[in-house]
């Protein structure tokens, strides 16, 4: 390119009046303004105000919580969403080079001589008024699909899990950045001050039930003061670790000693200014709230019969991902802002026909189950509800190819979510990949259009909310990121 | 510094001083004229050096005013038919000046100096004010000082298509092109100051275009009007500047759209084919044009009301930053008493859009009061069906959450009279399927999911 000199001569002398204003007088007066506004930044020993209070939404939202429906490993979109017959046509031949471009593979299979394509072994049908393509490896889902929404040209960066879940979570590949549902806490504060804002469950597929590792701070705060975390509910007696008094120690006391510890960080918070020891007295006093209304909503024998029923069996069995959907919905109806799960165990690089229909047996019902219960019980209209991985699963084999068994790699180029409830346009199907279910044809929805989209449903305009640290404003969305208008009612 | 070794940046930034240096003329020799008959009138010997001292930092001052002005002059954008007379008021302003000086230090002991002096001196400050006014004139506009004027102007404010009851009814340029320019552009680009040469006040002086020539209707990449509109926000060529008030990313679509359209003039909306995102825009502005949220009349809740609201229990929040509208939700579930709540929420009743009591102990409740209601959540509450007929003049409810109640048959024959219901939700309550028939009669747009667990 040439650089024209002329404009980088002009772009170097550009001060003008008001540059030149608001340099001298403005800057003056900002700094001594902006010292009175915040005290820690000059000589005052003033108050710090609260700047942990939650703002307005910058519009009237659709959704007022989330509950994503994090499926963890990368489920193939081939053999559950993306019907692809011309793939079935082509079962064994080998991928046209024209098809796979530039795409880089991972290690796992760049090795390879060959990539034959490899259809699905199961059989699609149209479902429901919307003829939504759906997979028989989940019937249940197929059952509500008018109430869903399927992007199916979702195309992610990364190639790897942990760097496509850090990504998809936080917006950045590199660790460190706040997770989305701390964004969300930051910018619309909290509802329930008996729970935290942004709660994590956990559970593990039967299809892998080893992998894929998950890291505590896929749901940390970055940057963000540590009030926003997510909180991961476990299974079993202790759903927060530490949470509960030693034995000997009543709650009477517990009190007290909150409190005086409370004086005590009010203290250095006069003296230091520090919104960290802020955040933290918030922390006490909600780990106090959470001893009583963590065991009153992870206790489910209030729950009648027929709920079982509609999330399958499996949810009375702590740490599945049917009874996490369930202690969903029961946060849910609690206000709890950002209800994340994980369902570890799509990473299917081989043995496809045994793994995958176990994986789907775990999610199918519980998954279907939570829609319509949040439905009826008229949650559905303010809730968004997520279902999709951090990247999808490649349209050739990975390892052995025989009648029995075949496997998929990572493949970051399209993949298929669902949406539904609180502001999306249900029974549609957006975006389309090309024949081969390899790249996208039609709507790319990059991971950043979907953060973006999350934010605009519940009111908050992704460019306008930000966080300064290390000198700049920090966005979920970065420097990116559109509002897929399409798929919103 | 290197903006100081080119002359043109400096001349450009020393024009642009011209508003700020103006002042100090203006200031200094009315002062002068002020001290000099304060003088004579009560004989105040004393003012005599510090009116003349005045009257030398005045005339410096008018000199570097003068200057400026003539260097922002050069930037050009300013009708002639008020520059020149500003210009040469100027002009005579120093030259008064002078003579004011010279009447009072060289020819201070004629006879005939003393009443000049004072002609000289009034005649000064009425030149002073005069060259002020011009200057304010080709600053803010003609029409600065007359109110009745501003309010003729068609000033719509925000987004237009909110004030449009049917917006696919509206013209494309007279109802939204044209008072996104006006609202957004006209401080600068009207009939009196035509910066750029740009006049954007009418269609035809939109079409004659500024200084870089015309608008071009077959070529869409060329249009000058979107480029400076997408121009960054620090970029020199970005219009509206920075610091001004910006357009919002609808209003840029809109424009945009009139754009590729090719600027019709006399068109309706209906008549024409809306791309996606001007489809979204308009189906969008529905929420803009509702009947509760866009209601501009109401005054924001006293913020102490709030705070006691929330020391009370309540979960109070507006629904959007400059919204008046609050949602709100009672905490102490157990403790709920209908009576008291009623009571507590009485001075914001008008605010109370969305009104969640799920959970709650609450039996009877009187609605009616709370008439801008368009989302509330009874489910599982003991409300019963005669605290239903205080819901049934609530003309704007879109929302309503029963489920779990001791709601019956008899209960959702209330709701057949609400026009705007769209969600109503009875599982888990006495309201069986042929109700649900009835009111899908009366109530075609509503959905009523009876749910699908309520057999146990």
């Amino acid at each position: 390119m040439k650089v024209d000199d002329q404009r980088v001569h002009l772009c170097n002398c550009n001060m003008n009046r008001r540059h030149f204003l608001q340099k001298t007088s403005m800057g003056l007066g900002m700094f001594a303004l902006g010292a009175l506004f915040n005290p820690t930044s000059l000589f005052s020993k003033g108050r710090l105000t609260d700047n942990l209070k939650s703002e307005s939404p910058h519009h009237i939202p659709k959704a007022k919580r989330v509950i994503f429906l994090f499926q963890s490993g990368g489920p193939s979109q081939h053999d559950l969403f993306d019907f692809k017959p011309f793939l079935n046509h082509m079962n064994g031949d080998e991928l046209p080079d024209s098809v796979r471009g530039e795409q880089r593979l991972t290690g796992m299979s760049s090795f390879q001589n060959s990539f034959p394509l490899v259809g699905t072994r199961w059989s699609f049908d149209q479902y429901g008024e919307s003829g939504a393509w759906v997979s028989e490896l989940l019937p249940h889902t197929a059952a509500i699909s008018d109430d869903l929404c399927f992007v199916k040209s979702v195309y992610t960066e990364s190639i790897n899990h942990d760097p496509a879940i850090t990504f998809f979570q936080t917006g950045s590949e590199s660790p460190g950045l706040p997770s989305m549902g701390s964004w969300m806490s930051y910018g619309l504060g909290s509802e329930n001050e008996n729970l935290p804002a942004f709660t994590v469950l956990i559970s593990r597929g039967s299809g892998r039930p080893k992998d894929q590792p998950l890291f505590s701070r896929l749901w940390g705060n970055g940057f963000l003061p540590s009030l926003h975390q997510g909180v991961q509910l476990r299974a079993g007696e202790d759903p927060v670790l530490y949470l509960n008094d030693p034995d000997g120690l009543n709650r009477m006391s517990r009190r007290n000693m909150i409190s005086a510890l409370k004086d005590l960080n009010q203290l250095h918070v006069s003296e230091f200014e520090n919104s960290e020891i802020t955040s933290h007295i918030q922390q006490y006093e909600l780990a106090y709230n959470m001893q009583t209304s963590v065991p009153e909503v992870t206790d489910l024998s209030d729950e009648p019969e027929s709920v079982f029923e509609l999330y399958g069996e499996e949810a009375r069995k702590p740490g599945t991902y049917a009874a996490n959907c369930l202690m969903a919905r029961r946060l849910a109806e609690r206000d709890v802002r950002f209800i994340q799960l994980y369902h570890m165990g799509w990473d299917q690089h081989d043995n496809i026909p045994r793994q995958l229909p176990q994986q789907c047996k775990d999610v199918d019902k519980a998954s279907a189950g939570l829609i319509t219960d949040l439905k009826q019980r008229g949650l559905l209209d303010d809730t968004l509800v997520i279902w999709g991985g951090e990247f999808g699963r490649t349209a050739y084999c990975q390892g052995p190819f025989t009648e029995h068994t075949f496997g998929r790699d990572h493949h970051p180029r399209c993949f298929t979510m669902w949406f539904a409830g609180g502001g999306i346009k249900n029974g549609i199907s957006y975006g389309k990949t090309d024949d081969f279910g390899y790249n996208v044809i039609e709507n790319p929805v990059h991971v950043h259009d979907v953060q973006a989209t999350i934010m605009h449903l519940l009111g908050i305009d992704h460019k306008r909310l930000t966080y300064k640290s290390q000198g700049r404003n920090f966005r979920l969305t970065d420097v990116h990121g559109e509002v897929i208008h399409d798929i919103l009612a | 510094m290197i903006f100081l070794l080119n002359w043109s940046n400096v001349s450009f930034l020393i024009g642009r001083m011209h508003p700020l240096l103006v002042h100090f003329p203006i200031g200094i020799l009315s002062l002068a004229v002020l001290m000099e008959f304060w003088r004579i009138l009560f004989n105040k010997k004393e003012l005599e050096k510090a009116a003349l001292f005045s009257l030398y930092v005045g005339f410096f001052a008018s000199i570097l005013a003068g200057f400026s002005g003539y260097l922002l002059s050069q930037d050009g954008g300013y009708s002639t038919d008020t520059l020149t007379p500003h210009r040469w008021a100027g002009i005579s302003l120093v030259v008064l000046n002078i003579l004011a000086i010279v009447l009072k230090t060289v020819f201070r002991n004629e006879k005939w100096s003393l009443r000049l002096y004072i002609l000289t001196l009034v005649i000064l400050l009425g030149v002073v004010l005069y060259t002020g006014h011009l200057g304010g004139t080709l600053t803010h506009g003609s029409d600065f000082f007359n109110v009745s004027q501003t309010d003729q102007v068609n000033v719509r404010k925000n987004f237009p298509l909110s004030e449009l009851s049917q917006p696919k009814e509206a013209y494309l340029f007279k109802d939204i092109v044209q008072p996104i320019l006006h609202n957004h552009c006209g401080s600068c680009h009207n009939p009196q100051k035509i910066k750029g040469g740009l006049d954007l006040s009418t269609f035809t002086s939109i079409m004659e275009g500024g200084d870089s020539g015309p608008l071009n209707v077959n070529s869409i990449s060329e249009s000058e009007l979107l480029r400076r509109l997408e121009e960054p926000l620090n970029s020199e060529d970005r219009m509206p500047p920075k610091g001004k008030l910006q357009l919002s990313n609808m209003q840029l679509e809109l424009i945009k759209w009139w754009v590729a359209e090719k600027y019709p003039e006399d068109i309706q909306i209906v008549h024409m084919n809306l791309p996606n995102n001007i489809e979204l825009i308009f189906n969008r502005s529905e929420d803009l044009n509702h009947p509760v949220y866009s209601n501009d009349t109401l005054p924001h809740a006293d913020e102490v009301v709030l705070t006691s609201l929330r020391r009370k229990g309540y979960g109070v929040n507006v629904i959007a930053e400059d919204s008046p509208f609050l949602e709100v939700r009672y905490k102490f579930k157990k403790a709920a008493d209908a009576g008291e709540i009623a009571e507590d929420l009485q001075p914001v009743a008008h605010h109370i859009v969305w009104f969640d009591l799920s959970g709650t102990a609450i039996e009877e409740a009187d609605f009616s009061r709370f008439e801008n209601l368009t989302r509330l959540n009874l489910s599982q509450t003991n409300i019963s069906d005669s605290a239903l007929k205080s819901i049934s003049g609530l003309r704007n409810l879109e929302y309503l959450n029963l489920h779990s109640t001791q709601i019956s048959s008899e209960g959702s024959h209330q709701l057949g009279s609400l026009p705007s219901l769209k969600n109503i939700y009875p599982w888990n309550t006495g309201i069986l399927p042929e109700d649900v028939q009835w009111l899908k009669q009366r109530l075609p747009e509503a959905e009523i999911f009876l749910g699908v667990a309520d057999e146990s």
